[in-house]
C-alpha cells in the first residue's frame, strides 16, 4: 500500500468535496433526528433471536460520540465508533485540503493481493466486533 | 508506442494509447490495480508496474482542426453512442448479464459507466432497469419486515416473564404498532413514481445551481440506474437502509457530475438539497398526519 499526494486536474471529479457533502448531510439530518427525539429503529434481529446484530448499540455509540464520551461510544460498538472516528477525521482532512487547495492524498493498492488483504481484514474486524457485541449483550448491556 | 489493452475484473475495458492510460489514471477512470498488456509482454501486469507512462505535463492536447463543428466536439465529450452502456447491450449479452454488469458498474465504477451514457438516453431503458429491481426488492423487504414483526411478537409474547419486564412489554407494544399495510401500499404506489419525482427535483436543483448542461433524460437515467442499483441494500437487516442512503447519495452525485459534465459541488449540492427537501417534506407530512386539524385550517386564518 502506498500513499500518494497529487493535485486535481481541471474539471476532474472532486472526491473530497463529494464525500464531505454527503457525510455532512447525513450528519446534519441524523443529528437533527436524534436531537428532535424522533424514534430510533428497533433491532428486529435482536428482538427475534436474542443476539445483537453487527450494528446493535450503533445509535447509542453515535450519541455518546457526538457528546464527546468517546470511551462509552467505543464500548457500545467498536466498529461504529471506528466508522464515526474515520468519518470525523476525513471531514477535517477534507475541509483543510478544500480550503487551502492542497494536494489530495490517495491510497494506492499496488496489487490485487493487497486489495484482497484489505477486504479480508475488514471482514475479520466485523466478525471480531460481532463476537465482542455478543459477549457484551449476553452480560446484560 | 503500441496500444495498451486493459482489463478489470475479467472485463475488457478496451485498447488505449499510453497518453490515454496516463490521463485515465490521473482522472480515476483507470486504477493502478487494472491489468494491462501490450505487444512484447509475456503476461498481464497491474498498471502500477508501467513506469514508462507519460507524466501529465508531457501530454499534449489533440490538435483541433480549424472549422471543426462544435456539435461534433459535444458528441465526443457529452456521451457515447447508443449501445456502450451495459444495460443497453442486454439484447446481445442477455438480460441477467447486463443487469449484473450494470449493477456492479454503477456501484463500483460510477465515473466510468456514467461517461458511457448515450447522448440522448430514452426514458424507457433506464426505467426498465429500475422498476423490476426496485419493486421486487421493495416488496420482499416489506414482506421480510412483516414476517420479522409477526414472529418477534409471537416469540416475545410466549416468554414467561413478559408481564414483569417493562422493556419486553414496551417492545411488544412497539412491534404491534408497526402496521405493515400502509408501508406495503406506499411501496406499490411510491416505487413506480419515485424516479420521476426524484429526477425532476434533482434536475430543477441542478438548473438552480447552474449545473444542468444536459437534458432531463440524462438526469432521469442517472436517477433510475442509481436508485435501482442501491435498492437491494433494503434486504440487508439493520444497517442496509443507511448503506443504501450513503452509497446512493455518492453514486448520484458522481453520476450527475459526470453525465452533466458539471462541477462536483453543483452535483453534491443538488443531491444534498434534495435530501433536505425530502426530510422537511417527510416531517411536515408526519406532523399533518399526527395533527389532522392543521391540515383542515382554511386559507387566510
Amino acid at each position: 500500500v502506498k500513499f500518494r499526494a497529487r493535485r486535481l486536474a481541471a474539471g476532474e471529479l472532486d472526491p473530497e468535496l463529494l464525500w464531505f457533502g454527503v457525510l455532512a448531510a447525513v450528519a446534519v439530518t441524523g443529528g437533527a433526528w436524534l436531537l428532535l427525539g424522533l424514534p430510533t429503529p428497533v433491532c428486529l434481529f435482536h428482538a427475534f433471536t436474542g443476539l445483537p446484530c453487527l450494528t446493535c448499540g450503533g445509535t447509542r455509540c453515535v450519541k455518546n460520540f457526538l457528546a464527546g464520551h468517546f470511551g462509552a461510544a467505543l464500548a457500545w460498538n467498536p466498529l461504529v465508533f471506528l466508522g464515526a472516528a474515520v468519518a470525523a477525521l476525513f471531514m477535517l482532512y477534507a475541509v483543510i485540503v478544500l480550503v487551502f487547495r492542497l494536494p489530495r492524498v490517495r491510497v494506492v493498492f499496488e496489487s490485487a493481493r493487497e486489495a484482497n488483504f484489505a477486504r479480508v481484514a475488514v471482514a475479520i474486524a466485523a466478525a471480531a466486533n460481532w463476537i465482542y457485541l455478543i459477549f457484551r449483550f449476553s452480560r446484560g448491556a | 508506442m503500441s496500444r495498451i489493452h486493459l482489463n478489470r475484473d475479467r472485463q475488457n475495458l478496451g485498447q488505449f494509447t499510453p497518453e490515454e492510460v496516463a490521463e485515465g489514471l490521473r482522472s480515476g477512470r483507470f486504477l493502478p490495480t487494472d491489468l494491462a498488456w501490450r505487444e512484447g509482454m509475456e503476461t498481464w501486469q497491474p498498471l502500477s508496474t508501467f513506469t514508462d507512462l507519460p507524466e501529465p505535463g508531457e501530454i499534449e492536447p489533440p490538435t483541433l482542426a480549424p472549422g471543426t463543428p462544435l456539435n461534433e466536439l459535444e458528441k465526443v465529450t457529452a456521451g457515447s453512442p447508443e449501445g456502450d452502456f451495459p444495460w443497453d447491450k442486454r439484447g446481445e449479452i442477455g438480460v441477467f448479464t447486463a443487469l449484473w454488469e450494470t449493477l456492479s458498474a454503477v456501484l463500483g465504477h460510477p465515473i466510468t459507466v456514467f461517461a458511457k451514457l448515450p447522448h440522448s438516453p430514452s426514458l424507457r431503458s433506464p426505467y426498465l432497469f429500475y422498476l423490476p429491481l426496485a419493486l421486487v426488492t421493495g416488496v420482499v423487504a416489506t414482506g421480510l419486515a412483516a414476517a420479522f414483526v409477526h414472529f418477534a411478537v409471537q416469540a416475545l409474547s410466549s416468554m414467561p416473564d413478559t408481564s414483569s419486564d417493562p422493556e419486553v412489554a414496551r417492545l411488544i407494544v412497539a412491534l404491534r404498532g408497526m402496521d405493515m399495510t400502509p408501508r406495503f401500499i406506499a411501496t406499490l404506489i411510491g416505487i413506480p413514481v419515485a424516479p420521476f419525482i426524484a429526477a425532476a427535483i434533482y434536475h430543477a436543483l441542478l438548473m438552480a445551481f447552474g449545473g444542468a448542461r444536459e437534458s432531463f433524460q440524462k438526469t432521469f437515467a442517472v436517477t433510475c440506474y442509481v436508485l435501482g442499483a442501491v435498492s437491494p441494500f433494503q434486504l440487508v437487516p439493520c444497517c442496509g437502509p443507511f448503506v443504501q442512503l450513503v452509497w446512493g447519495m455518492v453514486s448520484l452525485s458522481v453520476g450527475l457530475a459526470v453525465a452533466h459534465r458539471t462541477d462536483t459541488w453543483r452535483a453534491v449540492l443538488a443531491v444534498v438539497a434534495a435530501l433536505l427537501i425530502g426530510c422537511c417534506g417527510f416531517m411536515a407530512l408526519s406532523f399533518l398526519i399526527a395533527n389532522p386539524s392543521h391540515a383542515a385550517l382554511p386559507v387566510g386564518q
